[in-house]
């Protein structure tokens, strides 16, 4: 028998292993549900123009506070300004902040985070001293003080979250990249000669972004919440500019009689939030092959 | 003739607390040096195997010729000239390296096809339009079938990985493979194909091969020279069957007690060495090894022995390996 | 052999372990059966894929979630008693098991010596102090140099003999009648190996201790187990006394086994390597699991129910061991 008939069985792979492999590649379901809310949100934000059955500035102080009805399904604010409106086009603002204000810290805390832990030494070290100085403060309390120092509106907005949040990240893919940097199949990558930058971003990267994609999500809703707290504190969205976490802070006086006002923001934050931690669940059971 | 490559007192060390904690109160930086001044010759062709225990160093001697540690001091010639802390490209693919470990030796993102791919454009092997086929060669090359070029490791076994990581190493056609406890993770049933396949590409390739290993019978097996490390030194270098026919280091003899044999019943524990290596930051005083060999006398803890030996061939680094005769005098020893 | 009848100490019947995975049941362990006399050394080797760690561990009740057992087992430490055990019920009670990894095997938060006292306590009842002076003893019987000290010492600061040891002497806290060793020699170097062997024959010698040693590695078998049993997809396919089984195979895998491992004694130009992979454990082959990689395979070995036939002095699952007379080993 020579060698080669040794091993002709050798590498045929059985079905059931096959099929396995398929299984495993493919999304869990509620990352498709959570998609799909997230969907709906981000439809809404871009249509809100077509969908909004009212300007939602349009002041009507006369038919201020009304209870729901079928020309006002979520009745008329304080200002007697369209409910419904106003909670459609705030979407704009509260995805665009809720993306960015992840996005953004993602790939710079990403960036940084990996070179350093992949080139060592200097890079890292400052790095991570830098992080441990921004974490040394406490959050909420750093993000006040830059919005307030920057001013108000958006921009200053994302420039504070993106400060704060970097640091999660840089933490996150530091640690999957120093594990994988010690790895047999980087340590033969660097033996056969290729270049460092490729290594880095092709061969270890993919490897090491799983746990970012499955905090990037809940990260969305925190960014969202954040918006919502500094709308609620009075340093969000410059008013008039509709914003869910303005509005649940503006419904607060009237939370008795007209609850709807508050409540239904609320709700509507909450249904973003389960969409996107679908998505972050789903995310990490894919990953847990 | 000279040989394909020549080391010489190469040391590699490693940093193993803080520099600057040791700047600040003016002390040399601690270091742990895993390679202590080895010298080897590999000549073209040959087969050699590295033997030793954890800690001894043979790993980080692979790593050091392959270019992936720097060598702290000592010179590595290859082909006449020598190589230096920064290599290029066209040197680094004449040593190449298989790994121990099946499930950490290939990227899991990427197909067979795609790491193989990638080495072949990287260093312009052959010409683009060529590359996909050589790569189903490679496999080739290691009996396994071209098909698997668009398999992810996960779906292979461990003996198939190996293959694969030796079609990597021959990717790009070196003049010495290094095998870094290639088949140690394997099944013994898979290892023996695997070892088989190593010496057939040897033959048919003309490699020079460096085969580390812990198990004694499959360097046995595999190689025609065996040099056996502790503590980051060498202590024995000799033709394979000499060294197993006539050991001259007590560590080699222990190694060989020690070891398990199906041929021949053995008590177990009867041949124990003492305790266990040391750590390598508390190297021994003179020879590394006289704290637990059996045979130490005085000497042994003052003056490190030199190896030496009859021949170039054929040397062991212990003051009592070699008969007087064979061996010039050594000043000041009773 | 004398005329008296002896109770084996541990007598394993059927045993079987089931997990779920898929919707598809899979059995890696398939109706394992074997027995230890009281002070016995019983080797199974195997690949991996064999079954033969789960089997061990399905003696204690530590598998993995989701495994469920079946069979029986009955375990008696004094040849008086009798008794009907449940996996879990063998904890503790003359049964301590020792692992391969040593560096995962040992508590880090504790330092050893209260990894061992607790371990005193539970079954001994002791206070504090005399589990103290009784977890030293143990580190001393268990050959490690200045036990006072080392019980002291976290697991992080013990090489891995040091650690192998440890987890000996935690065993032994329990005074037990059988020790179960999985792999525990495969991560040491082969002086070090060497040490801890000698180390398990000598408390075997010293206490009377039955020891099942489940390993890939068939010297180390010869070394210090009188029987041995060879594991192949969840079946016994050969068992019998370890000199007579590794000299004279009377099984094709065991064969195949001996074939494939590099003689230290001579060197040959090509070992046989077994051709082909082993069955994947959803879709084990009828009859015979050995038969597709087997190079005396016939027709009737793919319907060959499974069963151990003795044989001069052993048991084998080969329906024709004669193929193998006649052949140099």
């Amino acid at each position: 028998m020579s060698l080669a008939d040794d091993l002709t069985r050798e590498y045929a792979p059985s079905e059931p292993q096959h099929q396995l492999m398929v299984e495993r590649r493919r999304l869990p379901r509620r990352v498709w549900v959570g998609a799909a809310i997230v969907f709906v949100y981000i439809l809404v934000a871009v249509f809100a123009p077509l969908l909004a059955p009212y300007d939602p500035l349009a002041l009507d102080p006369l038919h201020a506070l009304e209870d729901p009805s079928w020309a006002h399904p979520i009745g008329t604010d304080e200002l007697g300004r369209d409910v419904l409106s106003r909670l459609i086009f705030a979407a704009r603002v509260d995805l665009l902040v809720g993306f960015l204000g992840a996005l953004l810290p993602a790939i710079v805390g990403t960036a940084l985070g990996a070179i350093g832990a992949y080139r060592g030494g200097w890079r890292d070290a400052l790095t991570m001293r830098t992080a441990d100085v921004v974490q040394a403060f406490p959050t909420y309390i750093l993000i006040i003080a830059l919005v307030f120092a920057l001013g108000q509106g958006l921009t200053s907005i994302l420039v504070a979250f993106t400060i704060i949040a970097w640091v999660a990240y840089a933490r996150l893919i530091r640690s999957e990249i120093l594990r994988l940097r010690g790895l047999d199949y980087v340590e033969a990558a660097r033996a056969a000669g290729l270049p460092t930058r490729r290594i880095l971003w092709l061969h270890v990267f993919p490897n090491a972004v799983g746990q970012t994609l499955v905090y990037l999500p809940s990260d969305i809703v925190i960014a969202t919440l954040g918006l919502a707290a500094l709308s609620f504190l009075g340093l969000g969205v410059r008013p008039p500019t509709p914003e869910w976490g303005a509005m649940i802070a503006a419904g607060q006086p009237f939370i008795r009689d007209q609850w709807w006002l508050s409540t239904v923001p609320g709700v509507v934050v909450v249904g973003f939030g389960l969409g996107l931690s679908l998505i972050g669940e789903g995310i990490e059971e894919w990953t847990r092959r | 003739m000279t040989a394909l490559l020549e080391i010489r007192g190469l040391t590699v060390r490693f940093r193993s607390g803080s520099a600057l904690v040791a700047r600040v109160r003016g002390r040399p930086a601690p270091a742990l040096t895993a390679v202590d001044g080895v010298d080897l010759d590999l000549a073209r062709g040959a087969s050699v195997g590295i033997v030793g225990e954890s800690g001894c160093g043979k790993s980080t001697l692979a790593r050091a010729l392959i270019g992936l540690v720097p060598a702290a001091e000592g010179t590595i010639t290859f082909e006449g000239s020598q190589l230096t802390g920064r290599r290029d490209r066209a040197t680094m693919r004449r040593i190449q390296m298989v790994f121990q470990d099946p499930s950490s030796s290939l990227n899991p993102s990427r197909t067979v096809g795609q790491t193989l791919v990638e080495l072949l454009r990287v260093h312009e092997m052959v010409p683009k339009d060529q590359v996909r086929r050589r790569a189903g060669e490679l496999l080739e090359l290691v009996e396994l079938p071209p098909s698997l070029l668009g398999a992810y490791p996960r779906r292979l076994s461990g003996g198939q990985r190996q293959r694969v990581g030796i079609a990597r190493a021959l990717a790009l056609e070196p003049d010495v493979l290094i095998a870094d406890e290639a088949v140690a993770a394997l099944d013994v049933s898979v290892q023996a194909s695997v070892l088989n396949l190593l010496a057939k590409l040897r033959r048919d390739l003309g490699l020079t091969l460096m085969f580390i290993s812990h198990d004694l019978a499959v360097v046995r097996h595999i190689s025609e020279r065996v040099i056996v490390m502790y503590l980051g030194r060498v202590v024995e270098n000799r033709p394979t069957e000499d060294l197993f026919d006539d050991p001259r280091h007590p560590y080699t003899a222990a190694l060989m007690a020690a070891a398990p044999r199906l041929d021949a019943k053995k008590e177990p524990g009867t041949q124990a060495l003492a305790g266990e290596p040391p750590a390598l930051l508390v190297v021994p005083s003179g020879c590394r090894f006289h704290p637990r060999c059996p045979l130490a006398r005085e000497v042994c803890g003052e003056i490190e022995p030199e190896l030496t030996g009859p021949s170039a061939d054929q040397r062991a680094a212990c003051h009592f390996a070699w008969p007087r005769i064979d061996v010039p005098p050594m000043g000041g020893h009773a | 052999m004398d005329a008296t009848l002896s109770t084996p100490l541990l007598t394993v019947e059927d045993l079987s372990v089931h997990f779920m995975s898929g919707g598809a049941q899979i059995t890696p362990v398939d109706g394992v059966s074997f027995s230890i006399e009281p002070g016995e050394a019983l080797g199974i080797v195997g690949e991996s894929g064999s079954g033969k760690s789960l089997t061990l561990r399905a003696i204690l009740g530590l598998l993995p979630p989701g495994g469920q057992v079946e069979g029986t087992l009955r375990f008696s430490p004094t040849s008086e008693t009798f008794s009907d055990a449940a996996p879990e019920d063998l904890q503790g009670r003359g049964v301590a098991m020792i692992f391969q990894e040593p560096m995962t095997a040992l508590n880090p938060t504790m330092r050893v010596g209260d990894l061992i006292a607790e371990g005193v306590r539970r079954s001994e009842g002791f206070d504090r102090s005399a589990a103290r002076r009784r977890a030293v003893e143990l580190l001393r019987s268990a050959g490690v140099p200045n036990p006072e000290e080392r019980a002291r010492m976290w697991p992080h600061e013990l090489s891995g003999g040091l650690r192998q040891r440890v987890m000996i002497a935690t065993a032994l806290s329990t005074r037990p009648a059988l020790l179960l060793c999985d792999e525990p020699t495969t991560a040491l170097d082969v002086t070090i190996q060497d040490q801890i062997l000698g180390l398990l024959s000598q408390l075997r010698r010293d206490l009377g201790m039955a020891i099942v040693f489940v390993t890939h590695d068939l010297a180390v078998i010869a070394e210090i187990c009188d029987r041995i049993a060879v594991m192949y997809a969840g079946r016994i396919v050969e068992v019998g006394d370890a000199d007579d089984v590794l000299s004279v195979p009377r099984h094709p895998y065991t064969a195949a086994l001996i074939g494939s491992a590099p003689s230290f004694h001579s060197r040959s130009e090509r070992l046989a390597g077994i051709g082909g992979m082993p069955p994947d454990p959803r879709a084990f082959p009828r009859g015979c699991r050995f038969a597709p990689r087997c190079r005396y395979a016939r027709d009737d070995c793919r319907d060959a129910p499974h069963r151990l036939i003795s044989l001069g002095g052993r048991e084998t699952a080969c329906i024709h061991p004669e193929v193998l007379e006649g052949s140099p080993r």
